[in-house]
């Protein structure tokens, strides 16, 4: 994924795996925690469960843009790095609003890579020396898919999804001696493939709560599914002008299936709710047909809550904002030392209507990773997203 | 509606707070990136095992460019050197000498040559002296060597008269008939032939002499003043012009004691060295080279003034001189010979081909110093040749 910076936003963990990965894109969903599965969006293109674009009224392009500020502690230092980077954009439209069928492309990061570690090595029988540890990368997803009206009122979507991107490793020595000659190891891990994340959206359901304030009750799953990877892989020596091939071949990366669970609950017509549930087997990744080590199983639950007001006339611009909030815990990816690493965050946000069918999406995040006990590093993320969500009536066939 | 832009320029306002929290990378939890270490490693053949090997032998160059000439016999115990040279001298004439030589009405009266001390290599006290001859084959200061001179034609009766010798000029008389030639020679070349003088040693000589040569610098070369005579109209002194000099300096390989190799300008005697750096571990980086050389100081010999340093060269072919690329400079400090070999390991290591390193001395055109190096096979392990590299391999590799 296009990265506008290359500051450090992310801890060491990130070697491991295929680094932190994202959940979604947008603003809305960060400030929804990443809920939202079950949820028909008709003036929004998540990317959580492709049936949710079933609902789309209006011909939409969205671009998100986040800044993430990260505060690393262990148990005696604290520092704090900060990076901008373009997190995707999406374009929908609906063909048939009353078959459910929508059509849907972007391109959006799926992972990042992104560390940097320096230190000082003071050392009489070699001079001193800095050593620096850096990765930089991500594996970023293309994607084209639809959504179909089942029989009952299932609602049925599906991607077919392209994976690129570069995973780079760099370990460099530079000495303060300047007479002597630095030194950099560079792994690459370049894998491309393709994949599909297929997602079903149960009907309206309320009429279960006969009665009550709910007007809305849906259930919604998609998973994930990523071919095996081809990944070509060189691993390099760099010392000034001379540059050693010390590998390079083509292997396989095997990446999890990701599912994810969802319940949307709608009250008086304007509050939603939504509770998500991920699940990705990272024990299962493989580089070269091996496990790594320090990957866990991800274990996700995600609530979020919108208000959605109302479209009544002669609202003012107040009136008119989208609110949202959410919670989520999260076991991660990351294991080390037997401990794994588990997230929780907070999230909170809002559209700003721009007219009718365009809004300015903010979304904030705030979340802690690890711990400082036993060796680990603590993260705490503090994240702004801001996206637009553009509306029109392109494309659209209105039935006579 | 004004509020929405208020707000969106706040969020800008607070996002440009953020930007500004970035601190330098720093080593938290490096720990964690535990496979990626590398490790720098010292390589020390003082201490580590290291297969390595040093010859020495004789070459044979043109001395030609040379900013001596040498003249001379030296004779020790465990080496004998002879130093002969040749010159040539030219004229420029005004019309009037050459229309009095191609009239016959030119008299040679007297001419001399005066050569300028550099350099003594061997006792200052000792006597050298030299006799000169008519070179009578052509020679080419820029590739004549020891090996031709065997071929040179020159008549044995010695030219020179009036030998003197100081210690900063040596000066000797020529005969003028042969300077007159050389005249003749520079006004129509079919009149006589000018192929200069040869100087070689006598017997008695043990010392060698550096004088100073030919150089696009220096305006100490050797200087010949010829006195002329116009019967009845004039006499005068003009000068010859040094065209061309050379030395060929002769000489056997040192004999000396076991372990011990030699570096020698002139002569000329070259080292070889090479280390085995297959012992050092696959997927390394080379960050620094180091070479010292210990200098056998009983059994070195230099000069009244030298050039202390040695220079180390790459080769590119096995058994062979052939070099690659710019020397390294190996300085001279408390005996031992240090210079960075750093690029040289780097391209034994990337190649995977290492045929070792040519040492000769800092100039070995200018005099005949010995620099005598403890080698391979010395019997103190401390003081044969060494290298320390500097090196770097990622863990795990």
């Amino acid at each position: 994924m296009t990265t506008l910076s290359v500051a450090q936003n992310t801890s060491n963990y990130t070697r491991y795996g295929i680094g932190d990965i994202y959940y979604g894109y947008s603003a809305r969903t960060m400030a929804l925690s990443f809920s939202g599965s079950a949820m028909l969006n008709s003036d929004y293109v998540a990317i959580l469960n492709p049936a949710s674009w079933s609902a789309l009224t209006r011909t939409r392009i969205e671009f998100s843009f986040s800044y993430d500020q990260l505060k690393l502690s262990n148990s005696t230092d604290t520092r704090y790095y900060g990076d901008g980077i373009f997190r995707g954009f999406t374009f929908a439209f609906p063909v048939s609003m009353d078959n459910g069928i929508a059509v849907a492309f972007g391109l959006v990061p799926y992972s990042r890579v992104n560390y940097e570690s320096v230190e000082n090595v003071q050392d009489e029988s070699t001079g001193n020396y800095i050593q620096t540890y850096d990765g930089v990368g991500g594996l970023s997803r293309i994607f084209i898919g639809g959504t179909t009206q089942l029989p009952y009122d299932f609602i049925l979507g599906a991607t077919l999804d392209y994976y690129f991107g570069n995973l780079n490793y760099y370990s460099k020595v530079e000495f303060l001696n300047s007479s002597q000659f630095p030194s950099e190891y560079q792994l690459q891990f370049a894998p491309t493939g393709f994949g599909s994340t297929i997602g079903i959206i149960t009907p309206n359901m309320s009429d279960l709560f006969d009665g009550s304030s709910i007007s809305n009750f849906r259930l919604g799953l998609s998973a994930n599914w990523i071919s095996d990877l081809e990944t070509d892989t060189t691993f390099v020596s760099r010392s000034s002008t001379i540059i050693d091939s010390l590998y390079f071949g083509r292997t396989d990366m095997v990446i999890p299936i990701r599912l994810n669970l969802g319940v949307h609950i709608t009250l008086n017509n304007v509050y939603n709710f939504a509770l998500d549930y991920f699940y990705q087997k990272w024990t299962d990744f493989k580089l070269s047909s091996i496990n790594q080590l320090n990957l866990s199983d991800v274990n996700k639950f995600s609530l979020g809550f919108e208000y959605r007001p109302a479209r009544v006339l002669s609202m003012n611009f107040l009136e008119q904002i989208m609110w949202r909030g959410g919670v989520s815990y999260e076991m991660s990816q990351y294991e080390f030392s037997g401990y794994e690493l588990h997230q929780f965050s907070v999230s909170g946000g809002f559209s700003l209507p721009i007219s009718p069918e365009n809004t300015f999406d903010v979304g904030l995040e705030y979340a802690v990773r690890g711990s400082k006990e036993n060796d680990l590093l603590q993260e705490n993320f503090f994240r702004i997203d801001l996206g637009i969500s553009f509306g029109d009536i392109w494309f659209t066939r209105y039935e006579k | 509606m004004k509020f929405h832009y208020v707000f969106i320029l706040l969020l800008f306002a607070v996002l440009t707070f953020l930007l500004s929290c970035n601190d330098e990378p720093s080593s938290i939890g490096i720990e964690i990136l535990e496979s990626d270490f590398i490790i720098v490693k010292t390589f020390d053949s003082q201490v580590d095992t290291i297969e390595q090997n040093t010859s020495f032998f004789k070459r044979v160059v043109p001395l030609g460019s040379s900013a001596w000439v040498l003249i001379g016999k030296y004779q020790t115990s465990s080496q004998e050197l002879a130093s002969s040279a040749l010159m040539k001298f030219i004229f420029s004439l005004p019309d009037s000498i050459e229309e009095a030589i191609t009239n016959d009405s030119l008299n040679v009266l007297d001419s001399w040559v005066i050569l300028t001390n550099s350099y003594v290599y061997g006792d200052t006290l000792a006597t050298m002296n030299f006799t000169t001859h008519q070179v009578n084959s052509n020679w080419n200061s820029n590739t004549f060597t020891i090996d031709d001179l065997p071929s040179l034609q020159y008549n044995p009766d010695d030219a020179s008269s009036e030998f003197s010798a100081s210690d900063t000029l040596y000066s000797f008389h020529l005969d003028e008939n042969l300077v007159y030639s050389w005249m003749q020679n520079t006004v129509d070349t079919s009149l006589a032939k000018n192929y200069g003088i040869y100087l070689e040693p006598t017997e008695a000589s043990n010392k060698i002499v550096g004088f100073q040569a030919l150089t696009s610098t220096s305006s100490e070369a050797a200087k010949l003043f010829v006195v002329i005579e116009k019967p009845g109209e004039y006499v005068d002194t003009i000068n010859g012009l040094i065209l061309a000099d050379v030395s060929a300096v002769a000489g056997s390989e040192p004999n000396l004691p076991s372990g011990l190799i030699a570096v020698q300008s002139s002569v000329t005697l070259n080292s070889k060295l090479n280390f085995d750096v297959g012992v050092l571990p696959v997927g390394l980086v080379i960050n620094k080279a180091q070479l010292i050389l210990t200098s056998d100081s009983i059994n070195s010999v230099y000069g009244s003034s030298y050039n202390s340093t040695l220079r180390v060269y790459y080769l590119n072919t096995n058994d062979s001189i052939k070099t690659e690329g710019n020397p390294i400079t190996l300085s001279y400090k408390d005996n031992q010979f240090s210079g960075d070999i750093t690029g040289f390991v780097r391209s034994w290591v990337s190649k995977n081909e290492n045929f070792g390193m040519l040492i000769e001395a800092g100039n070995q055109l200018l005099g005949t110093d010995l620099f005598v190096l403890r080698g391979s096979n010395y019997s103190e392990i401390a003081e044969r040749p060494r290298i320390i590299i500097t090196f770097t391999v990622k863990k795990n590799l």
